[in-house]
């Protein structure tokens, strides 16, 4: 038994519920949004649980590959959801999260999962743990504008006088959803500013005798924050809003999962596999 | 009659414009996303050398003008980077003393229309009297910790009270870390270096563009008890006109400082010079003997007229027709090249395989060499930086770390009233409120309600 076994369970547990919830949308019982939210609730524990047990086993945080960095990004993305689902009192937010949960999860289930009991004297530093860990909330951050932006996308098409005890009632209204975009991106923004890049840079002095490498990652990772930072400034000059926000953080995220990959096929510094 | 501003004034309203921002960082993230695409056409690692054979000489002479083979430091992705810049710059001066007025200023609403200004407002017919009012007012402020300034005039109270003004200074450092950054950057390229030494234990060499030497007294390689690298350590002395100044253990991630330049633990890898403790075991028909050579150095066999020495190391040796050479620098093919003779005269230079024994053995020779071990030597790998912008680049990094966080989470928040009495009889109090917040933030639109609520209950 070991940390993988806990990763498969929670995966299972975010499966169901992302299978309930799409019967929910044919059948709108409450209780079947119940037990999908329940199960959605059981994959979490059973993936806190994994990445502590990984943790245990590595003597590290689990920073030290791709797979271990998505399931944390997963991990905070699904806390996320849960924190707007506790905060709205709406159950329903998890319907977006079990498929936000289970894709990316699924992207980590495609990467080698070896533990790496040594850490690479470069990584052996206090800011592995500050960098990488303010790097995986911001991007788990990203993650949960993205689940919401759909939402507000999805929201925006449907009816705007539902029927009683439909789906679409149960749905959050656009506004509190374009608002929660904009919390999340708040989030995101500044913690990958400092974690990701200002963290990152400060590190790589100490490890390597340079601030900036212009490197594959350390470029991707400044494209999306030019991208963000657009969005930011036109939300402020030109009052994006709405739609054309609920855009900009899908392909902000879309952006943040490309940079990711794209990291294992483009080499450089920041290529550990 | 010509109504246009003159042309300076123009491209300064440009440059203040935060439109022009939007454009220039779309354009920045377009050129460095074709900037990554050029590394992997033309990857770094690759010397000029090898273009030069590939492509014709005018395309290769094009191409380096137009900076394909280093985008980041090209015309056209630093021009962009300056125009940013500058965009920062102008737009930041242009706002500084708006900012400052707006963080710490004291104002007042005019009339009770000016609420409607206000997305939060409220108004209220209270049966009490003004000074009363006014006292619940503040109290109820100062409680949440408003700043509160108060103006009679007319007959009418004027209220103002703010909270976390300084919070708009947030975005002022934010702008203001990254023209820092800017600068720290060009002083570092024009200034600064970085260099790369590799040198062995006992070896010194002098610091670049300094007069000390440093001395690896020492190089470790620690290895966990799978085998794995745990960690390379170096240990340094400073000398001065040849007597030792300072002492440090390196290790990655933990340099060391000196004279200006500080010394990085980079790399490590294996030394050529393998001269310590190199096995070869001599066979022949009256000996079968065990030698612990170096290099160069000469030994006879036995009481014969036969010697040998050991020439050459080689960590990973390849052969490509007749060039022998060394793949890497990985023990993966360890072979010794070993001089045989009798007396003066050469039999033979062969090379011997320590991880294949019975390769070149020849049955007619009267002795055969087996290379058994060597102990290994390192060289370490240092990275030598001078950076006379790091002072900058650390003001820009902490500025924009504290301008990010105070932008985003300390959210300034004012609250205005003008309180008096509906006519000089009158039992009431005429009450209009507005209140503003930084960001459009949902918490104050809560407190603006509370506020109103408790001030209602006033008597």
């Amino acid at each position: 038994m070991n940390d993988i076994t806990f990763f498969w369970i929670a995966f299972i547990f975010y499966f169901i519920s992302f299978l309930i919830f799409t019967l929910y949308f044919a059948f709108s019982k409450k209780a079947v949004s119940q037990v999908a939210t329940f199960s959605a609730l059981g994959g979490f524990v059973f993936h806190t649980i994994a990445l502590g047990f990984r943790w245990i086993l590595s003597g590290h945080a689990p920073f030290s590959n791709m797979f271990e960095y998505m399931n944390v990004m997963a991990w905070v993305s699904v806390l996320g959801l849960l924190i707007i689902m506790w905060q709205m009192k709406r159950p329903f937010v998890a319907a977006f999260l079990s498929p936000v949960a289970f894709l990316l999860m699924g992207a980590a289930a495609l990467l080698p999962k070896q533990i790496n009991e040594q850490l690479m004297p470069a990584l052996q530093s206090i800011w592995f743990n500050i960098h990488i860990s303010l790097a995986v909330i911001s991007e788990g951050a990203f993650a949960v504008a993205f689940a919401v932006s759909v939402m507000y996308l999805v929201g925006k098409k449907m009816n705007p006088k539902p029927a009683k005890g439909s789906f679409a009632e149960r749905f959050p209204s656009l506004d509190i959803l374009d608002d929660i975009n904009y919390r999340a991106i708040s989030i995101g923004y500044p913690l990958f500013t400092i974690g990701a890049l200002i963290a990152g840079a400060i590190w790589a002095s100490k490890a390597w005798g340079t601030f900036w490498g212009w490197d594959p990652k350390e470029v991707g990772a400044l494209i999306i924050w030019l991208f963000y930072t657009v969005y930011l400034h036109a939300r402020f000059v030109k009052g994006w809003k709405g739609s054309k926000a609920a855009w900009m953080s899908i392909i902000g995220f879309a952006m943040t999962l490309l940079s990711f990959f794209g990291n294992l096929v483009l080499g450089g510094l920041h290529a550990y596999g | 009659m010509n109504n246009k501003k003159p042309l300076p004034e123009r491209i300064w309203d440009l440059f203040s414009s935060i439109k022009l921002s939007i454009y220039l960082l779309i354009i920045l993230a377009v050129l460095s996303i074709f900037a990554i695409y050029l590394q992997e056409i033309f990857p770094p690692q690759i010397a000029m050398g090898y273009w030069e054979d590939k492509l014709p000489a005018d395309r290769l002479d094009l191409y380096l003008k137009l900076g394909m083979f280093t985008p980041y430091s090209s015309f056209w992705y630093i021009s962009v980077i300056v125009l940013l810049v500058l965009n920062i710059t102008v737009c930041t001066l242009n706002r500084t003393k708006r900012i400052f007025s707006s963080a710490f200023g004291v104002n007042y609403l005019d009339k009770p229309e000016n609420i409607n200004q206000y997305k939060n407002r409220f108004d209220l017919k209270l049966k009490s009297q003004p000074d009363k009012v006014l006292d619940s007012a503040e109290n109820l402020l100062k409680s949440s910790k408003y700043k509160v300034s108060v103006k009679k005039e007319d007959n009418k109270i004027h209220m103002f009270a703010t909270k976390l003004g300084w919070g708009r200074l947030g975005a002022f450092c934010t702008h203001t870390g990254l023209v820092l950054l800017f600068i720290g950057g060009i002083v570092q390229i024009k200034m600064g270096f970085r260099t790369d030494i590799w040198a062995g234990p006992g070896e010194k060499f002098t610091a670049p563009s300094r007069d000390f030497q440093v001395r690896i007294d020492d190089f470790r390689i620690e290895v966990n008890d799978r085998g794995q690298i745990k960690d390379f350590l170096c240990d340094l002395s400073v000398l001065e006109n040849n007597e030792v100044v300072k002492q440090k253990m390196i290790e990655v991630n933990h340099p060391m400082s000196y004279g200006g330049l500080t010394f990085y633990q980079a790399n490590y890898r294996q030394s050529t010079n393998a001269s310590k403790d190199i096995l070869i075991s001599v066979k022949g028909s009256d000996i079968d003997t065990v030698y612990n050579t170096g290099l160069n150095q000469s030994f006879s066999i036995g009481n014969s007229e036969y010697s040998f020495k050991v020439l050459h190391y080689l960590p990973h040796f390849m052969m490509d027709g007749k060039r022998v050479y060394s793949a890497s620098d990985r023990p993966d093919n360890p072979a010794v090249q070993i001089e045989f003779l009798k007396g003066d005269s050469l039999l033979s230079r062969a090379w011997s395989f320590q991880k294949f024994p019975d390769m070149h053995k020849n049955e007619d020779a009267p002795y055969n060499f087996k290379f058994i071990s060597f102990n290994p030597s390192y060289e370490t790998g240092l990275q030598i930086v001078y950076n006379p912008g790091a002072g900058v680049l650390w003001a820009g990094f902490i500025l924009m770390t504290l301008g990010i966080m105070a932008a985003f989470y300390i959210i300034h928040k004012r609250i205005w009233l003008i309180i008096s009495s509906e006519d000089a009889d009158s039992p009431n109090v005429l009450v209009y409120a507005a209140g503003n917040s930084g960001k459009t933030s949902r918490n104050f639109e809560d407190e603006f309600k509370d506020f109103k609520k408790d001030l209602r209950s006033v008597k």
